[in-house]
Protein backbone atom coordinates (compact mmCIF):
# COMPACT_ATOMS: atom_id res chain seq x y z
CA UNK A 1 0.00 0.00 0.00
CA UNK A 2 2.09 3.38 -1.14
CA UNK A 3 1.02 6.84 0.03
CA UNK A 4 -2.29 8.34 -1.48
CA UNK A 5 -0.50 11.40 -3.76
CA UNK A 6 1.51 8.62 -5.57
CA UNK A 7 -1.68 6.85 -6.62
CA UNK A 8 -3.63 10.22 -8.18
CA UNK A 9 -0.41 11.65 -9.36
CA UNK A 10 0.14 8.56 -11.52
CA UNK A 11 -2.90 9.18 -12.56
CA UNK A 12 -2.34 12.16 -13.82
CA UNK A 13 0.71 11.53 -15.53
CA UNK A 14 -1.29 8.78 -17.52
CA UNK A 15 -3.76 10.98 -18.54
CA UNK A 16 -0.91 13.19 -19.93
CA UNK A 17 1.11 10.88 -21.64
CA UNK A 18 -2.32 9.75 -23.22
CA UNK A 19 -2.23 13.72 -24.14
CA UNK A 20 0.96 14.18 -25.93
CA UNK A 21 -0.43 11.00 -27.94
CA UNK A 22 -3.21 12.02 -29.21
CA UNK A 23 -2.58 15.71 -29.45
CA UNK A 24 -3.16 18.92 -28.06
CA UNK A 25 -6.27 19.00 -30.86
CA UNK A 26 -8.23 16.25 -29.59
CA UNK A 27 -6.98 16.56 -25.75
CA UNK A 28 -9.04 20.66 -25.94
CA UNK A 29 -11.92 18.63 -26.79
CA UNK A 30 -11.79 16.42 -23.77
CA UNK A 31 -10.72 19.41 -21.44
CA UNK A 32 -13.94 20.72 -22.30
CA UNK A 33 -16.21 17.58 -21.34
CA UNK A 34 -14.21 17.05 -18.06
CA UNK A 35 -14.57 20.98 -16.54
CA UNK A 36 -18.37 20.72 -17.85
CA UNK A 37 -18.43 17.42 -15.54
CA UNK A 38 -17.03 19.12 -12.97
CA UNK A 39 -19.39 21.92 -13.26
CA UNK A 40 -22.33 19.44 -13.53
CA UNK A 41 -21.43 17.75 -10.57
CA UNK A 42 -20.85 20.55 -8.29
CA UNK A 43 -23.64 22.53 -9.62
CA UNK A 44 -26.33 19.99 -8.90
CA UNK A 45 -24.63 18.97 -5.75
CA UNK A 46 -27.07 20.28 -3.08
CA UNK A 47 -30.07 18.76 -5.82
CA UNK A 48 -28.93 15.24 -6.16
CA UNK A 49 -27.20 14.53 -2.62
CA UNK A 50 -30.53 13.80 -1.26
CA UNK A 51 -32.33 12.27 -4.11
CA UNK A 52 -29.32 9.86 -4.74
CA UNK A 53 -29.67 9.00 -0.54
CA UNK A 54 -33.55 8.74 -0.88
CA UNK A 55 -32.58 6.26 -3.71
CA UNK A 56 -30.01 4.45 -1.30
CA UNK A 57 -32.51 3.89 1.15
CA UNK A 58 -35.48 2.27 -0.97
CA UNK A 59 -33.29 0.00 -3.14
CA UNK A 60 -30.34 -0.56 -0.86
CA UNK A 61 -32.05 -0.17 2.57
CA UNK A 62 -29.49 2.08 3.61
CA UNK A 63 -30.32 3.57 7.53
CA UNK A 64 -30.64 7.45 7.96
CA UNK A 65 -27.79 7.51 10.63
CA UNK A 66 -25.05 4.73 8.69
CA UNK A 67 -22.93 7.60 7.71
CA UNK A 68 -20.34 5.75 6.56
CA UNK A 69 -22.22 3.95 3.90
CA UNK A 70 -24.52 6.62 2.84
CA UNK A 71 -20.56 8.75 2.38
CA UNK A 72 -19.85 5.46 0.69
CA UNK A 73 -22.87 5.50 -1.60
CA UNK A 74 -22.61 9.10 -2.58
CA UNK A 75 -18.57 8.57 -3.39
CA UNK A 76 -19.27 5.54 -5.60
CA UNK A 77 -22.13 7.46 -7.62
CA UNK A 78 -20.08 10.74 -7.88
CA UNK A 79 -17.18 8.67 -8.94
CA UNK A 80 -18.96 6.65 -11.12
CA UNK A 81 -20.85 9.61 -13.08
CA UNK A 82 -17.24 11.48 -13.42
CA UNK A 83 -16.07 8.45 -15.00
CA UNK A 84 -18.19 8.06 -17.12
CA UNK A 85 -18.65 11.58 -18.27
CA UNK A 86 -15.00 11.29 -18.90
CA UNK A 87 -14.73 8.34 -20.75
CA UNK A 88 -17.37 9.75 -23.24
CA UNK A 89 -14.98 12.61 -23.93
CA UNK A 90 -12.12 10.11 -24.55
CA UNK A 91 -13.62 7.22 -26.33
CA UNK A 92 -15.60 6.89 -29.57
CA UNK A 93 -16.91 10.03 -31.75
CA UNK A 94 -14.97 12.78 -29.63
CA UNK A 95 -15.30 16.48 -29.34
CA UNK A 96 -12.08 17.89 -31.56
CA UNK A 97 -10.72 21.14 -32.42
CA UNK A 98 -10.81 22.10 -35.98
CA UNK A 99 -7.51 23.56 -37.74
CA UNK A 100 -4.22 22.48 -37.75
CA UNK A 101 -1.33 21.71 -34.84
CA UNK A 102 1.27 23.94 -34.19
CA UNK A 103 4.90 22.40 -35.33
CA UNK A 104 7.49 20.60 -33.36
CA UNK A 105 8.75 21.26 -30.38
CA UNK A 106 5.49 23.38 -29.68
CA UNK A 107 3.09 20.43 -30.44
CA UNK A 108 4.84 18.13 -27.70
CA UNK A 109 4.93 20.97 -25.07
CA UNK A 110 1.55 22.08 -25.79
CA UNK A 111 0.13 18.49 -25.35
CA UNK A 112 1.71 17.94 -22.15
CA UNK A 113 0.65 20.85 -20.81
CA UNK A 114 -2.72 20.30 -21.64
CA UNK A 115 -2.79 16.79 -21.36
CA UNK A 116 -1.05 17.54 -17.79
CA UNK A 117 -4.10 20.18 -17.41
CA UNK A 118 -6.18 17.26 -18.27
CA UNK A 119 -4.56 14.59 -15.49
CA UNK A 120 -4.80 17.15 -12.73
CA UNK A 121 -8.58 17.94 -13.26
CA UNK A 122 -9.45 13.87 -13.75
CA UNK A 123 -6.87 12.74 -10.53
CA UNK A 124 -8.35 15.78 -8.85
CA UNK A 125 -11.71 15.40 -9.03
CA UNK A 126 -11.20 11.56 -7.87
CA UNK A 127 -9.15 12.60 -4.87
CA UNK A 128 -11.94 15.35 -4.31
CA UNK A 129 -14.54 12.77 -3.83
CA UNK A 130 -12.59 10.62 -1.83
CA UNK A 131 -12.16 13.71 0.22
CA UNK A 132 -15.17 15.31 0.45
CA UNK A 133 -16.88 12.03 1.87
CA UNK A 134 -14.01 10.95 4.35
CA UNK A 135 -12.32 8.14 1.79
CA UNK A 136 -14.71 6.10 1.97
CA UNK A 137 -12.35 3.69 0.10
CA UNK A 138 -10.84 2.77 3.25
CA UNK A 139 -13.33 0.09 4.21
CA UNK A 140 -12.06 -1.76 1.16
CA UNK A 141 -8.42 -1.14 2.17
CA UNK A 142 -7.80 0.81 -0.97
CA UNK A 143 -6.31 4.27 0.53
CA UNK A 144 -4.43 4.39 3.96
CA UNK A 145 -5.77 6.81 6.59
CA UNK A 146 -2.53 8.39 7.24
CA UNK A 147 -1.48 11.06 4.47
CA UNK A 148 2.22 12.83 4.40
CA UNK A 149 2.72 16.18 4.67
CA UNK A 150 3.09 16.22 0.85
CA UNK A 151 -0.67 14.73 0.62
CA UNK A 152 -2.34 17.09 2.85
CA UNK A 153 -0.60 20.12 0.94
CA UNK A 154 -1.63 18.55 -2.06
CA UNK A 155 -5.80 18.08 -0.90
CA UNK A 156 -5.56 22.17 -0.68
CA UNK A 157 -4.70 22.43 -4.35
CA UNK A 158 -7.76 19.76 -5.73
CA UNK A 159 -9.54 21.43 -8.23
CA UNK A 160 -12.72 21.30 -6.69
CA UNK A 161 -10.52 22.85 -3.26
CA UNK A 162 -9.12 25.78 -5.42
CA UNK A 163 -12.26 26.94 -7.42
CA UNK A 164 -15.46 26.03 -5.48
CA UNK A 165 -18.08 27.40 -6.89
CA UNK A 166 -19.79 25.78 -10.11
CA UNK A 167 -19.75 29.47 -12.09
CA UNK A 168 -16.01 29.67 -11.67
CA UNK A 169 -16.05 26.35 -14.30
CA UNK A 170 -18.30 28.66 -17.07
CA UNK A 171 -15.83 30.60 -17.77
CA UNK A 172 -13.16 28.27 -19.55
CA UNK A 173 -15.76 26.32 -20.64
CA UNK A 174 -17.63 29.50 -22.38
CA UNK A 175 -14.27 30.72 -23.90
CA UNK A 176 -13.37 27.34 -25.54
CA UNK A 177 -16.74 26.52 -26.49
CA UNK A 178 -16.44 30.18 -28.31
CA UNK A 179 -13.12 29.46 -29.87
CA UNK A 180 -14.65 26.15 -30.95
CA UNK A 181 -18.01 27.60 -33.01
CA UNK A 182 -15.72 30.52 -34.41
CA UNK A 183 -13.17 27.86 -35.90
CA UNK B 1 11.20 39.38 1.12
CA UNK B 2 12.56 36.19 2.87
CA UNK B 3 15.70 34.77 1.93
CA UNK B 4 14.40 32.24 0.08
CA UNK B 5 12.75 33.98 -2.09
CA UNK B 6 16.35 35.85 -3.15
CA UNK B 7 17.88 32.34 -3.47
CA UNK B 8 14.88 31.10 -5.67
CA UNK B 9 15.20 34.35 -7.55
CA UNK B 10 18.77 33.85 -7.87
CA UNK B 11 18.01 30.55 -9.10
CA UNK B 12 16.25 31.40 -12.02
CA UNK B 13 18.28 33.84 -13.37
CA UNK B 14 20.99 31.40 -13.82
CA UNK B 15 18.63 28.82 -15.48
CA UNK B 16 17.33 31.93 -17.40
CA UNK B 17 20.94 32.31 -18.62
CA UNK B 18 21.54 28.64 -19.46
CA UNK B 19 18.23 28.62 -21.11
CA UNK B 20 19.28 31.60 -23.00
CA UNK B 21 22.88 29.93 -23.90
CA UNK B 22 20.84 26.97 -25.10
CA UNK B 23 18.76 29.32 -27.48
CA UNK B 24 21.71 30.75 -28.82
CA UNK B 25 23.63 27.52 -29.72
CA UNK B 26 20.51 25.26 -30.86
CA UNK B 27 19.27 21.78 -29.90
CA UNK B 28 21.72 19.70 -31.71
CA UNK B 29 25.05 21.59 -29.97
CA UNK B 30 23.33 21.81 -26.52
CA UNK B 31 22.55 18.01 -26.65
CA UNK B 32 25.48 16.70 -27.62
CA UNK B 33 27.44 19.18 -25.15
CA UNK B 34 24.62 17.28 -22.29
CA UNK B 35 26.22 13.74 -23.51
CA UNK B 36 29.42 14.66 -23.13
CA UNK B 37 29.17 16.51 -19.85
CA UNK B 38 26.73 13.94 -18.09
CA UNK B 39 28.55 10.88 -19.86
CA UNK B 40 32.16 12.18 -19.17
CA UNK B 41 31.56 13.03 -15.55
CA UNK B 42 29.61 9.52 -14.86
CA UNK B 43 32.11 7.71 -16.95
CA UNK B 44 35.18 9.26 -15.24
CA UNK B 45 33.49 8.34 -12.01
CA UNK B 46 32.76 5.16 -12.45
CA UNK B 47 36.65 3.96 -13.95
CA UNK B 48 38.05 6.30 -11.84
CA UNK B 49 40.64 4.11 -10.72
CA UNK B 50 41.71 2.61 -13.65
CA UNK B 51 42.34 6.35 -15.37
CA UNK B 52 44.79 7.18 -12.52
CA UNK B 53 46.47 4.07 -12.78
CA UNK B 54 46.94 4.87 -16.80
CA UNK B 55 48.33 7.82 -15.90
CA UNK B 56 50.30 6.64 -13.04
CA UNK B 57 52.02 4.37 -15.27
CA UNK B 58 52.46 7.05 -17.91
CA UNK B 59 54.54 8.96 -15.46
CA UNK B 60 56.82 6.17 -14.80
CA UNK B 61 57.04 5.88 -18.47
CA UNK B 62 58.37 9.29 -18.88
CA UNK B 63 60.51 8.92 -15.86
CA UNK B 64 61.82 5.65 -17.71
CA UNK B 65 62.13 7.80 -20.76
CA UNK B 66 63.84 10.91 -19.34
CA UNK B 67 66.53 7.91 -17.48
CA UNK B 68 67.27 6.91 -20.78
CA UNK B 69 65.86 3.88 -20.93
CA UNK B 70 64.63 4.57 -24.77
CA UNK B 71 67.83 5.21 -26.03
CA UNK B 72 70.55 3.57 -23.87
CA UNK B 73 71.01 -0.01 -21.98
CA UNK B 74 71.47 1.84 -18.70
CA UNK B 75 69.91 -0.51 -15.80
CA UNK B 76 69.00 2.50 -13.82
CA UNK B 77 66.19 3.60 -16.41
CA UNK B 78 64.83 0.11 -15.31
CA UNK B 79 65.08 1.07 -11.79
CA UNK B 80 63.37 4.33 -12.61
CA UNK B 81 60.59 2.62 -14.24
CA UNK B 82 60.09 0.31 -10.51
CA UNK B 83 60.79 3.75 -7.95
CA UNK B 84 59.54 6.43 -9.69
CA UNK B 85 56.78 8.02 -7.43
CA UNK B 86 53.26 7.93 -8.38
CA UNK B 87 52.22 11.26 -10.42
CA UNK B 88 48.43 11.29 -8.60
CA UNK B 89 48.49 10.26 -5.07
CA UNK B 90 45.31 8.89 -4.21
CA UNK B 91 44.32 12.00 -1.99
CA UNK B 92 44.45 13.50 -5.87
CA UNK B 93 42.55 11.76 -8.06
CA UNK B 94 39.45 12.80 -7.19
CA UNK B 95 40.58 16.74 -8.25
CA UNK B 96 42.22 15.08 -11.42
CA UNK B 97 39.31 13.66 -12.43
CA UNK B 98 37.17 16.54 -12.06
CA UNK B 99 40.42 18.39 -14.08
CA UNK B 100 39.84 16.01 -17.19
CA UNK B 101 35.95 16.58 -16.63
CA UNK B 102 36.13 20.47 -16.87
CA UNK B 103 38.81 20.25 -19.80
CA UNK B 104 36.19 17.74 -21.87
CA UNK B 105 33.40 19.95 -21.29
CA UNK B 106 35.54 23.06 -22.20
CA UNK B 107 36.05 20.79 -25.58
CA UNK B 108 32.70 19.88 -26.33
CA UNK B 109 31.38 23.95 -25.68
CA UNK B 110 34.33 24.80 -28.46
CA UNK B 111 34.09 21.38 -30.81
CA UNK B 112 30.16 21.54 -31.41
CA UNK B 113 30.68 25.31 -31.69
CA UNK B 114 33.18 24.77 -34.42
CA UNK B 115 31.30 21.10 -35.71
CA UNK B 116 27.95 21.70 -35.40
CA UNK B 117 26.96 23.79 -38.59
CA UNK B 118 24.03 26.19 -37.71
CA UNK B 119 21.59 24.57 -39.38
CA UNK B 120 21.72 21.49 -38.01
CA UNK B 121 21.05 23.08 -34.70
CA UNK B 122 17.86 25.11 -34.24
CA UNK B 123 17.00 27.30 -31.57
CA UNK B 124 13.75 27.00 -30.43
CA UNK B 125 11.73 25.57 -27.48
CA UNK B 126 13.57 22.00 -27.39
CA UNK B 127 17.18 24.33 -27.15
CA UNK B 128 16.05 26.29 -24.81
CA UNK B 129 15.24 23.22 -22.47
CA UNK B 130 18.19 21.34 -23.53
CA UNK B 131 20.24 24.40 -22.17
CA UNK B 132 18.39 24.75 -18.59
CA UNK B 133 18.87 21.09 -18.66
CA UNK B 134 22.57 21.49 -19.04
CA UNK B 135 22.32 24.30 -16.36
CA UNK B 136 20.50 22.22 -13.82
CA UNK B 137 23.17 19.42 -14.45
CA UNK B 138 26.46 22.07 -13.59
CA UNK B 139 24.60 23.05 -10.75
CA UNK B 140 24.16 19.51 -9.41
CA UNK B 141 27.97 19.03 -10.05
CA UNK B 142 29.54 22.76 -8.84
CA UNK B 143 27.38 23.87 -6.03
CA UNK B 144 29.20 21.53 -3.68
CA UNK B 145 32.31 22.53 -4.98
CA UNK B 146 31.74 26.30 -5.08
CA UNK B 147 30.25 26.18 -1.68
CA UNK B 148 33.53 25.63 -0.29
CA UNK B 149 34.28 29.34 -1.64
CA UNK B 150 31.97 30.59 0.74
CA UNK B 151 32.22 28.15 3.25
CA UNK B 152 36.02 26.86 3.58
CA UNK B 153 35.18 25.04 6.88
CA UNK B 154 37.04 21.96 5.61
CA UNK B 155 34.24 19.36 7.54
CA UNK B 156 31.15 21.34 5.56
CA UNK B 157 32.85 20.88 2.63
CA UNK B 158 33.54 17.77 2.92
CA UNK B 159 30.29 16.80 4.22
CA UNK B 160 28.77 18.42 0.85
CA UNK B 161 30.88 16.85 -1.56
CA UNK B 162 30.21 13.54 0.11
CA UNK B 163 26.43 14.42 -0.19
CA UNK B 164 26.85 15.37 -3.69
CA UNK B 165 23.94 15.59 -6.06
CA UNK B 166 21.37 14.10 -3.43
CA UNK B 167 22.43 16.91 -1.16
CA UNK B 168 21.87 19.63 -3.84
CA UNK B 169 18.78 17.82 -5.79
CA UNK B 170 16.74 17.64 -2.30
CA UNK B 171 18.03 21.06 -1.16
CA UNK B 172 17.14 22.64 -4.28
CA UNK B 173 13.36 20.83 -4.17
CA UNK B 174 12.98 21.63 -0.82
CA UNK B 175 13.96 25.32 -1.97
CA UNK B 176 11.13 25.43 -5.24
CA UNK B 177 8.47 23.93 -2.77
CA UNK B 178 8.66 26.04 -0.06
CA UNK B 179 8.76 29.35 -2.10
CA UNK B 180 5.90 27.78 -4.27
CA UNK B 181 3.94 27.54 -0.78
CA UNK B 182 4.78 31.35 0.31
CA UNK B 183 3.82 32.46 -2.90
CA UNK B 184 0.39 30.17 -2.63
CA UNK B 185 -0.23 32.09 0.78
CA UNK B 186 0.40 35.07 -0.32
CA UNK B 187 -1.99 34.61 -3.07
CA UNK B 188 -4.82 33.29 -1.03
CA UNK B 189 -7.12 35.83 -1.42
CA UNK B 190 -7.02 35.87 -5.00
CA UNK B 191 -6.39 32.09 -5.44
CA UNK B 192 -9.67 31.61 -7.49
CA UNK B 193 -9.27 34.36 -9.87
CA UNK B 194 -5.49 33.38 -10.28
CA UNK B 195 -6.23 29.89 -11.04
CA UNK B 196 -8.80 30.69 -13.34
CA UNK B 197 -6.71 33.05 -15.12
CA UNK B 198 -3.83 30.62 -15.63
CA UNK B 199 -6.03 27.41 -16.65
CA UNK B 200 -7.93 30.47 -18.91
CA UNK B 201 -4.85 30.92 -20.33
CA UNK B 202 -3.66 27.63 -20.69
CA UNK B 203 -6.60 26.39 -23.21
CA UNK B 204 -6.57 29.73 -24.89
CA UNK B 205 -3.00 29.63 -26.15
CA UNK B 206 -3.28 25.72 -27.21
CA UNK B 207 -6.49 26.93 -29.50
CA UNK B 208 -4.84 29.88 -30.48
CA UNK B 209 -2.35 28.08 -31.83
CA UNK B 210 -4.67 26.26 -33.62
CA UNK B 211 -6.14 29.28 -35.13
CA UNK B 212 -3.30 30.33 -36.54
CA UNK B 213 -1.92 27.09 -37.99
CA UNK B 214 -5.06 27.05 -40.04
CA UNK B 215 -4.78 30.63 -40.86
CA UNK B 216 -1.52 29.73 -42.05
CA UNK B 217 -1.79 26.52 -44.49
Amino acid sequence: MGPIEVYFITIALIVMIIGVVRGYRRELGSTVIIMTAIFLLTFTAELTEPMVLRLGQRVLDIQAQDVATRNAVLSLVYTLVFIAIVLAGYAGRTLEFPGQEAKEPLRTLLSMAIGLLNGYLIAGTLWYYQDKFGYPAQRWGLILPDFSDTARTLIGLLPEHILPSPTYWMVPIAVLIILRVRG
Amino acid sequence: MSDQIQVFIALLLYLAFFAWCGYQRGTMKEFVTFLVAAGGYFGLLRYQGPIIKVINLFGKFIAFARAGGLTSDDPNAILQLRDAPNIVQPEDAGTIIFLIWAILLILAYVGTGLAVPRERSKPGGLAVLMGVINGIFYLLVFLPRLIALVLPDAEISQELAQAGFRKVISTTSELIGQNFQELWSALEPQRSLIFLLLITGLVVLAATTLNSAKARS
